[in-house]
């Protein structure tokens, strides 16, 4: 019985000891999760109605746009790309967060950069071909690529209420889109990360240029002196919260 | 002697029974058949046709649901087919409804003017024997032809509902148009008129503006708007959605063969592309829901001088597909 006992054993060891050991798949998504506000204020769509420093009462309806080329810099000066073309949809959830599969290096970033829109060398008629992305097209006509940018609402006057259309992009070749660097404070450890990136739409108004909403109520895709002004205006658009 | 014929009468019923007894099934020969797959052809500019993986494309379920799109067997009773709303001349919609055309649905993923049917060709074909035609599945079960069509194409000795609506959407997914004048022109292939290209410009520009929602390669922008018919719209998607802000909103319809495809509208009230352009050019009405895209409607509309309007006619008018509406592979078998 003993030597039975013995033998039983000494099998399950030899078994045992060669069990492969498992190959542990490692995740390493990290995430930008897109925010929007006015005046500081998470925005709501088509319920308040805001003002910017013109003094044009408007409403949201709409808000897509791109961002490309994201890149971190460490404190060392190292730099993690990603070449992902990011579409935002702020009033849908299944947009507004961008995922990527890639192993981040373990140290201290101090910035973050990225463009908004598109480049002029990637933004060709023909990038996207599926929805959503697709039904932001530029035009041929106006140069063909894609939109930057699609924000609509209305704007509610002494008399009547008008839409508005603040559709930025690549009007005939212009490079209206515009790089932004934001400083970062992030240790990453897990070889991931996560930041909130927040747009204040209403900056989208002043800065130096203070936009009145009923200049372009025909549209302003064509009107490269407003595509500037924007550009501009961009300048401290963006944010990174907590 | 008697006895002699009784016997053999008896002989002969019995020897008759149990011949046609063993008679086999005529679907019975088709137990190993084996479809044939096909691809569905379209341009590289098209976004990608999603296909579920349990219809993939063949010939024998395309060939099946064609015949049945020209067959009143689908009428609960036999007194319509999908053909007798849907023309081929008419790129499959007739002068006399406001049907929506059947032209490149296999891209879309709402189905009717209100978007009541969510999903895949398959959803809305269902939709259309059970609830639509209310198809007698009995009557096709009892049809040899139908018999060995689907056992050919699916595999099954009974027929139910759903080999019917997965047949049906089969054909539909070749019911495609991309070579009309203008797919051509943006291939370098024909030139446009000059006022061909002058209603291109007004189309594409914030002139017309027509390319916001009905854009892309398909010419719509699979989304739903307010396009300012009516001071008071009709409901639209909120019969669906419940949702106040989905009211007055209906489904861009590609402006493809849309010189074909009159009358206009969800209800049908334009029956000229004159109309419609004069509506856009000069009668918008406001409504608390109306798209933010229709941006003009404080002058009423994008206000087109009358030689704008011909041009952007003429533009419209490249989008006929000569091909698709005499393809005989699209027409009745």
């Amino acid at each position: 019985m003993l030597k039975k006992i013995i033998l039983v054993n000494l099998i399950l060891v030899l078994v045992l000891a060669c069990k492969k050991d498992e190959v542990k798949i490692e995740s390493h998504t990290s995430e930008i999760t897109f925010l929007h506000s006015v005046d500081g204020n998470l925005s709501h769509f088509n319920e308040f109605i805001y003002t910017n420093e013109y003094g044009n009462n408007y409403n949201l309806l709409t808000l897509r746009y791109f961002i490309s080329e994201v890149e971190l810099k460490a404190l060392d000066n190292d730099i993690i790309k990603f070449d992902d073309i990011i579409y935002v949809d702020a009033s849908n959830p299944d947009f507004l967060k961008a995922t990527f599969n890639k192993k981040i290096p373990n140290k201290t970033y101090s910035q973050i950069k990225f463009t908004f829109g598109i480049s002029t060398t990637q933004n060709v008629t023909g990038l996207f071909n599926n929805f959503p992305q697709t039904s932001m097209e530029w035009p041929v006509p106006m140069g063909g690529g894609y939109h930057y940018m699609k924000l609509e609402g209305k704007l509610a006057n002494l008399s009547d209420t008008i839409n508005y259309n603040v559709h930025t992009g690549p009007l005939n070749g212009n490079p209206n889109y515009f790089e932004v660097v934001l400083p970062l404070d992030l240790q990453v450890e897990d070889n991931k990360f996560a930041i909130n990136l927040n747009m204040e739409i209403n900056n989208w108004f002043n800065n130096p240029n203070t936009i009145n909403l009923e200049d372009i109520v025909g549209g302003m895709m064509g009107n490269q002196d407003m595509q500037q002004k924007l550009k501009e205006n961009g300048v401290d658009v963006f944010s990174i919260v907590p | 002697m008697k006895k002699a014929i009784i016997y053999f009468g008896l002989a002969l019923t019995i020897t008759i029974w149990l011949l046609l007894s063993c008679k086999k099934d005529v679907v019975e020969n088709y137990d190993n058949y084996i479809p044939t797959p096909v691809e569905i052809e379209y341009p590289q500019s098209f976004p990608d046709l999603e296909i579920p993986t349990d219809n993939s494309p063949t010939k024998e379920a395309i060939a099946l649901g064609r015949s049945l799109y020209y067959d009143k067997i689908l009428h609960k009773n036999q007194v319509l087919s999908c053909s007798a709303c849907h023309d081929q001349n008419n790129a499959f919609t007739t002068m006399n409804s406001n049907s929506l055309a059947h032209i490149n649905l296999g891209w879309n993923h709402s189905f009717l003017w209100n978007g009541k049917i969510q999903g895949t060709l398959e959803d809305i074909m269902l939709f259309e024997v059970e609830d639509f035609f209310e198809t007698n599945i009995e009557l096709l079960n009892s049809s040899e032809k139908y018999r060995v069509l689907f056992k050919k194409a699916y595999g099954v000795d009974s027929i139910a509902s759903q080999n019917v609506a997965f047949a049906l959407a089969q054909f539909f997914r070749t019911l495609n148009s991309f070579n009309s004048r203008y797919d051509k022109q943006m291939q370098g292939i024909v030139n446009f008129t000059i006022e061909e290209y002058e209603g291109f410009d007004i189309f594409y520009t914030e002139r017309g503006d027509c390319f916001h929602c009905h854009g892309t390669s398909l010419l719509h922008d699979n989304l739903f708007h307010n396009n300012g018919l009516d001071a008071s719209p009709d409901l639209g998607l909120y019969m669906i959605t419940q949702n106040s802000d989905d009211l007055g909103k209906f489904k861009t319809p590609t402006l493809r063969n849309i010189e074909l495809t009159a009358p206009y509208m969800h209800d049908g009230r334009f029956q000229s592309l004159e109309e419609v352009v004069d509506f856009y050019c000069d009668n918008l009405n406001y409504s608390p829901t109306i798209s933010p895209l229709m941006k003009n409607v404080g002058q009423g509309g994008v206000n087109l001088t009358p030689y704008e309007r011909v041009c952007l006619i003429a533009f419209l008018k490249t989008l006929t597909d000569d091909f698709f509406i005499t393809n005989p592979a699209l027409g009745a078998p």
